[in-house]
């Protein structure tokens, strides 16, 4: 009995660890930071975007983002004059448009346009629209530490991406990711994007970080960075109408 | 009118001062459409733009082997070189909102750099004339949105509605007319007074109503009147009348010392009544996530026609007289604009953008009656179009017939780095073409006509337009010309075919762009004249000889060079040329287009 007891205790011994360090599974933790960053009905955004080139003084770009769960998206550019007017509205992703002041029109613009950097930054519409990861990725854990889980993602069969393969960084405490590698085809890190100094509603149901950062590898490690300008917006009531061809004409017009 | 203008002034003065005090509140409060009270925004741009005048830049006009002289005999004389532009322009856009209510007044103050003739030297003591500006208003408008329902808007008053897919050649987009003042600013429109009315009652399905009370033209260039004045040009349907009067104004020219001069080319304005009116629908919807148009336009065409042609003795020439009027016209327009998926190609994701805009024309016929007066040989009263030969004069030339005819633009578009982005686009008549005949149907117009006197093209002449001797190529007796044994034409289709491309590429941080956009004429030209044996030349046959885009004759082109540098906070500096290459008879060989010209421009935009 003894010798069973001891046995059993020794079990349990080595077990303990392994039990108090066993992760959730990757996909639910990917699903639950997609619940937690699309916790809101509405949400709107005013950033500031910089590129930092070397020994450059740096011109800043500002606009406002209005954000829907679905990946609804209506950007506005309030600086500096010359794009000053201009609207871009993401329907999904395969339907954009934009409406450019100096034609007065609005223009649907395709696929190609999506993952090339805007206004000389590192960031395209892509990584501004995707808000959805485990429709289009398969899943695994690479690793975890203390603070971090590391998932690895791999496009689906069938499903056409921007980026074949991700690597996000979870922080544990929000259950939200502090940093993206963009990986290519060939298994090349070509992007890193940082989501830094998270703001947290008061219940902390949903955090918006206030600076993002994204670093170019292939530009000689090129920064952009979008700050967060004036406070965060939450459900002011925009219904999907706003996200309309017309809404944009009567807005932008 | 001098302090009226000034009196312009004086309220813009006031109003940027107004709004500079609320300007940085409106950036933390534009998102705020849904709350109440009056909110106002200010943005606009100024712009220095100098340009030099470079016809010969055109090697086609002025080859070297020719001297001072150019293609055809001709001389470069109706486009100098010299600066074209000098001009500072100031635009403000003011809106004011307040709910549902928003007012719009966009304005360009533009001083145009250079001074008026100067009749006397009193004129020298008017600014007007010294230092002269002009006021143009691309907006001055009204909108009520969710009136009486929700998803219904109306706008009301002056303004821009610019309809269908295409970039820049839009055959569905007839509402307001083409501003080609500024062959650089190529789609840009002027604004007119109308009621637009939009309903959205479902997702992105969208019905819009538009009636223009009153017709405006196109703003013409001011080397457009060369066109007009190009009297071999008139664009006859009828082949056999339009050979005989280049027979008979060249013989006019050559034998009794009278060119043919048009003095007056006056445009008639439709009556201002409601039958008048323009009106035009447009449904707009999606479908397999693609957006499509159907649209409807019941207006007139904005490039004036002659109708009426007044032929009298000016003293030493013959002074024609022409009566220019707006064809009325119906239009069915469509377009559809999507993406070609790639897969995963070029990384996934992508897709090749497409455009289909197309538009079907219901013109209404113009004939143009010609009457002369106190002119040698031919007798007074209504031309014989008919000739001698037939009883009566018949019927007037048709300049536009009442068969319908198609105009349309196919385009793609595709990024293919951040360095690199192409637009290409295929348009099938161009803006300025109006009228069925194309490589489908064909119905020529000339774009030169002449007297041809050389049956086999060796350089001698071997008919006689004199009337004498044997040539038949004039019968004195009668006064008529026999345009088809001696009449040389040049012709194209009244719509051409164009390839219209552009390149971006960016770089220096993106803050540089160099822009290579050019139109190239697919159309040719088609020479039509009198074959014969030189011993004997009314034994022959009338031959078309098509002249392809790789020929001297056939080739026509636009190139425009551009290089943009974005220095920041809304400071532009770009420089370029806009190049005109073509024979004259060609369509952008023409004098009329104004030629080449270089250019450099500041812009500050806020």
């Amino acid at each position: 009995m003894k010798q069973l007891l001891l046995v059993l205790s020794v079990v349990m011994i080595l077990l303990a660890p392994g039990v108090a360090s066993a992760a959730p599974s990757p996909l639910k933790i990917l699903q639950k930071m997609e619940r937690k960053m699309n916790a809101f009905k509405d949400l709107t955004l005013k950033w500031t975007l910089r590129v930092r080139h070397p020994g450059k003084k740096h011109s800043a770009v500002r606009f406002t983002v209005i954000t829907r769960p679905k990946g609804q998206r209506l950007v506005r550019y309030t600086y500096p004059g010359d794009i000053k007017g201009m609207h871009v509205l993401v329907q999904s992703r395969d339907e954009m448009y934009i409406y450019l002041p100096a034609f007065r029109k609005v223009r649907r613009i395709a696929g190609h346009i999506r993952n090339q950097g805007f206004q000389g930054s590192g960031f395209t519409y892509d990584d501004m629209a995707i808000a959805q990861w485990a429709v289009y990725y398969n899943v695994r854990l690479l690793k975890q530490t203390k603070k971090h889980w590391y998932l690895s993602l791999k496009v689906k069969p069938g499903k056409t991406v921007a980026w074949p393969q991700q690597m996000l960084r979870i922080r544990k405490d929000l259950g939200l990711m502090d940093e993206i590698h963009y990986i290519n085809r060939r298994g090349r890190k070509i992007k890193t994007q940082r989501f830094l100094r998270y703001k947290c509603k008061s219940d902390n149901s949903h955090c918006n970080p206030k600076l993002i950062q994204m670093v170019e590898h292939t530009r000689g490690n090129l920064v952009s960075e979008m700050k967060l300008k004036g406070k965060i917006r939450y459900n002011k009531g925009y219904s999907d109408r706003i996200f309309s061809v017309r809404y944009l004409l009567r807005s932008a017009n | 009118m001098f302090k009226r203008r000034w009196y312009w002034l004086a309220i813009i003065a006031v109003i940027i001062p107004l709004h500079t005090a609320r300007a940085d509140s409106d950036d933390d409060d534009d998102d705020d459409e849904d709350e109440g009270g009056l909110k106002t925004a200010l943005s606009g741009f100024i712009r220095a733009d100098f340009r030099y005048s470079l016809p010969r830049m055109n090697p086609f006009w002025c080859p070297k082997s020719a001297g001072r002289g150019c293609v055809g005999d001709r001389r470069v004389t109706d486009v100098r070189s010299g600066f074209d532009r000098n001009e500072n322009t100031a635009r403000f856009r003011f809106t004011v909102r307040s709910g549902e209510y928003k007012g719009v007044a966009e304005l360009d103050f533009v001083w145009t750099g250079y001074m008026r003739p100067v009749g006397d030297l009193e004129a020298l003591a008017d600014r007007a004339i010294v230092d002269p500006f002009r006021i143009e208003a691309h907006a001055l408008y009204f909108d009520v949105t969710d009136f009486l329902t929700k998803g219904l808007d109306v706008r009301i008053g002056k303004q821009i509605v610019v309809w269908g897919k295409a970039d820049m050649f839009n055959p569905t987009s007839n509402i307001n007319p083409l501003d080609l003042e500024d062959s650089l600013l190529f789609g840009e429109r002027v604004s007119n007074n109308m009621i637009r009315v939009d309903y959205n009652p479902w997702k992105d399905l969208i019905f819009s109503l538009v009636w223009v009370p009153i017709f405006k033209p196109f703003q013409l260039n001011r080397w457009a009147p060369i066109a007009v004045k190009g009297v071999d040009r008139i664009p006859i349907s009828d082949a056999s009348i339009r050979r005989r009067l280049h027979v008979e104004r060249d013989y006019a020219e050559q034998f009794l010392g009278m060119p043919t001069v048009v003095t007056r080319a006056a445009p008639i304005q439709p009556e201002m009544r409601i039958e008048n009116s323009q009106v035009a629908f447009k449904t707009a919807w999606k479908m397999a996530k693609m957006d499509f148009s159907v649209s409807y336009y019941h207006g007139r065409h904005g490039i004036p026609q002659p109708y009426l042609e007044r032929t009298s003795n000016g003293g030493g020439f013959v002074d024609a007289v022409a009566s220019l009027m707006y064809p009325k016209m119906h239009t069915l327009g469509f377009d559809w604009s999507g993406q070609i998926p790639l897969g995963k190609i070029g990384g996934g994701g992508r897709g090749i953008g497409f455009w289909v805009e197309t538009a079907v024309f219901f013109p209404r016929e113009v004939r143009m009656p010609i009457f002369q007066e106190g002119l040698p040989i031919i007798p007074d009263g209504e031309y014989d179009y008919n000739g001698p030969d037939e009883p009566g004069v018949g019927l007037p030339p048709t300049i536009i017939s009442t068969r319908p005819f198609v105009k349309w633009t196919v385009g793609m578009d595709y990024t293919f780095n951040r360095h690199l982005f192409v637009n290409m686009q295929w348009v099938h008549g161009f803006i300025d073409e109006f009228g069925a005949g194309s490589f489908m149907h064909k119905s020529f117009i000339p774009t030169r006509g002449y007297a041809d006197l050389d049956v086999n093209n060796d350089g001698i002449d071997d008919l006689d337009l004199s009337g004498f001797g044997s040539s038949p190529c004039m019968n004195l007796s009668a006064g008529v010309g026999d345009g088809n044994l001696c009449a040389k034409e040049y012709l194209r289709p009244r719509l051409g075919d164009y390839l219209v491309a552009g390149m971006d590429f960016k770089f220096y941080k993106g803050q540089m762009l160099l822009r290579l956009f050019f139109i190239f004429d697919l159309t040719g030209i088609t020479i039509s004249e009198w074959v014969g044996d030189p011993t004997n030349p009314t034994d022959g046959r009338r031959v078309r000889t098509h002249k392809s885009i790789f020929t001297p004759d056939g080739f026509s082109m636009v190139i425009f060079p551009s290089w943009t540098w974005s220095v920041g906070s809304g400071v532009e500096l770009s420089a370029g040329a806009f190049w005109m290459l073509g024979r004259r008879h060609t369509k952008f060989g023409d004098p009329a287009t104004g030629g080449s010209v270089v250019f450099a421009k500041g812009k500050f935009s806020f």
